[in-house]
């Protein structure tokens, strides 16, 4: 589905991300790890165009996104998330996921200033759909309170309905569970599980969660000082001599 | 939504039925310029409300519309109705070409643009004296025909109708943006551009539409103002018109559509009201400004705001 060839992104005289280069499969759960500073949320910016690479390639099953601009990206079905506030804090949660449901929402200009039957019924079923999924992620009892009142592990819920309800294909999560005990990054992880599949085509996903990273991820790209350090399973990642070394350092001689 | 609906529907029957009630001429004028500034209101509300950008040159397209529909009448003879569709077309043109140029700042960079575009506009009307006369302005746009034998009164009266019937067509319009996808894609930008984007809402392009429509609005404004008036000058892309739009839209609550109907009301009858202070009249309505700001920063109907849309559970 999505193919990343040697990105490279340089801010002024830092290399942020460096050939950086890795693949994600229909039906795939990958996590994208590193210890902070690695580059993963500017691979992030640079797949769905926030950023755009000095030097490499995105393609998303087989279009070239490289240059596209993020909304573009947004209507091929790759739908990212943000580290802070992935919400609309002033309006309530039926209100975020239905603005983001904004793609399956549009018509012409000429319709949304005189509606005909069509567009009232349309209306309705994106209404219709959003509470249905505010429903699936258990927010339903909170659908009338702003987002900023949610707690936090509410709000991260709200965080990938929002992303959820634009209707992607390829869902890049940023760091849902941050902040998130353990029970709630549990029952997020059942969650994000049923995804594939069923809502999403795939999941990237970036995460300091080991456990959570571990239980949901097929596969697990590690990046360090913005290279790609290694990729392999959840076990291979695991037990990597290398990416021990990257989180905790080496033992002193 | 719905208590919107229904208190814009109320204003309307309530507007319908006030003139029929036998006023003087004067409280109808007053009754014209509350039209007046509604449907500037309405418009700039779409900008600052909605959007979320602070626009300080919607004078321009005030002024537009005021200058198209004045050299229509006088030149061409042109009669108010299509001179006022005119200025809405002509304005949403200029909207398009301005927006498009400063859509692409934000925040305080989009302000002070927005300004020099009111102001230059200001200086070419003062100064290309072959199209506008200058400074003299364009006088002696002639009245509709079949105010030819009416008093004075019953003119205004008409005018206030046409007003009415203008500020309706505008108040519709802002409605249906407000409560269809258009509207949602707008203040999703104004809350968070970020998100707007990942979730493929194009900021430029819905920004660019809700000013074009504003536009428009100012220039059907514009229109109304020059034939009521039977004069356009340069002031018309003046400071102090701005600032009224502000005040009221500030002061009614912005991001909703009843503050922009309710702030006019009250500023044009605290302006007519304050006459009386002489030079005074200013400081007090500073101290007014002040105080709304400092108590009901949201403005008067921000409780609207808060509450946008609930999905009606079966």
């Amino acid at each position: 589905m999505l193919q990343v060839d040697n990105i490279t992104k340089n801010f002024g005289g830092i290399t942020a991300v460096a050939d950086v280069s890795f693949a994600i499969n229909k039906g795939e759960v990958v996590s994208l790890i590193g210890p902070n500073g690695a580059g993963k949320t500017t691979c992030f910016n640079l797949i769905t165009g926030f950023y755009r690479p000095t030097a490499g390639r995105v393609q998303f099953e087989g279009t070239d996104i490289t240059a596209f601009d993020p909304h573009r990206v947004a209507r091929l079905g790759v739908v990212r998330t943000f580290q802070k506030t992935n919400v609309l804090p002033r309006l309530n949660v039926f209100e975020n996921v239905l603005a983001a449901r904004h793609l399956h929402g549009e018509t012409s200009i000429l319709r949304a200033f005189f509606p005909g039957k069509a567009v009232r019924v349309r209306e309705k079923r994106v209404r219709d759909e959003a509470a249905d999924l505010i429903e699936t992620l258990g927010l339903l009892a909170r659908i009338d309170t702003p987002a900023e009142s949610l707690s936090c592990g509410e709000l991260r819920l709200l965080e990938v309905a929002v992303a959820l309800s634009a209707g992607p294909r390829l869902l890049m999560l940023d760091e849902p569970a941050a902040g998130l005990n353990t029970q709630e990054a549990e029952r997020l992880a059942d969650i994000l599980k049923q995804l594939v599949g069923t809502r999403v085509d795939a999941l990237l996903l970036v995460e300091h969660n080991m456990s959570l990273v571990m239980s949901v991820s097929h596969r697990v790209v590690v990046l360090n000082f913005g290279r790609k350090l290694m990729e392999g399973s959840p076990e291979q990642v695991r037990n990597s001599a290398e990416v021990i070394e990257a989180y905790l350092g080496k033992p002193v001689e | 939504m719905i208590f919107e609906r229904r208190f814009l529907l109320g204003a309307l029957a309530i507007a319908i039925v006030f003139p029929l009630l036998g006023w003087s001429e004067y409280v109808i004028h007053v009754g014209v310029l509350i039209m007046f500034s509604i449907m500037l209101a309405t418009g700039f509300n779409l900008i600052v409300g909605y959007v979320g950008e602070f626009s300080l040159g919607h004078t321009a397209f005030l002024g537009i519309g005021a200058y198209t529909a004045a050299l229509l009448s006088s030149s061409l003879g042109m009669p108010i109705f299509f001179n006022i569709a005119a200025a809405a077309v002509v304005a949403a043109i200029a909207g398009f070409f301005i927006g498009a140029v400063t859509l692409r700042l934000r925040g305080p960079f989009f302000v002070i643009v927005t300004l020099c575009f009111a102001e230059v506009l200001r200086i070419v009307a003062n100064n290309w004296v072959a199209l506008t006369n200058g400074p003299m302005g364009i006088a002696g746009i002639v009245k509709p025909a079949w105010m030819a034998q009416q008093t004075a009164l019953q003119q205004k009266i008409d005018f206030y109708y046409i007003g009415l019937a203008l500020v309706t067509v505008c108040v519709y319009f802002a409605y249906r943006f407000v409560y269809s996808f258009l509207g949602r894609a707008v203040v999703t930008i104004r809350e968070n551009r970020f998100v707007a984007q990942s979730v493929g809402i194009w900021p430029y392009s819905y920004s660019l539409l809700a000013f074009v429509v504003a536009s428009a609005m100012a220039g059907v404004a514009g229109a109304f103002y020059a034939h009521y008036v039977s004069y356009v000058g340069p002031e018309v892309f003046g400071f102090p018109f701005m600032i009224s739009m502000i005040i009221m839209v500030l002061l009614g609550g912005k991001g909703t559509l009843i503050g922009p109907v309710i702030g006019p009301v009250i500023v044009v009858l605290l302006e007519e009201y304050l006459r009386d202070f002489k030079d005074l009249r200013f400081s007090i309505f500073g101290l007014v400004i002040v105080a709304v700001v400092l108590f009901v920063p949201q403005g008067l109907m921000g409780f609207v705001a808060a509450r946008r849309e609930q999905y009606a559970r079966k």
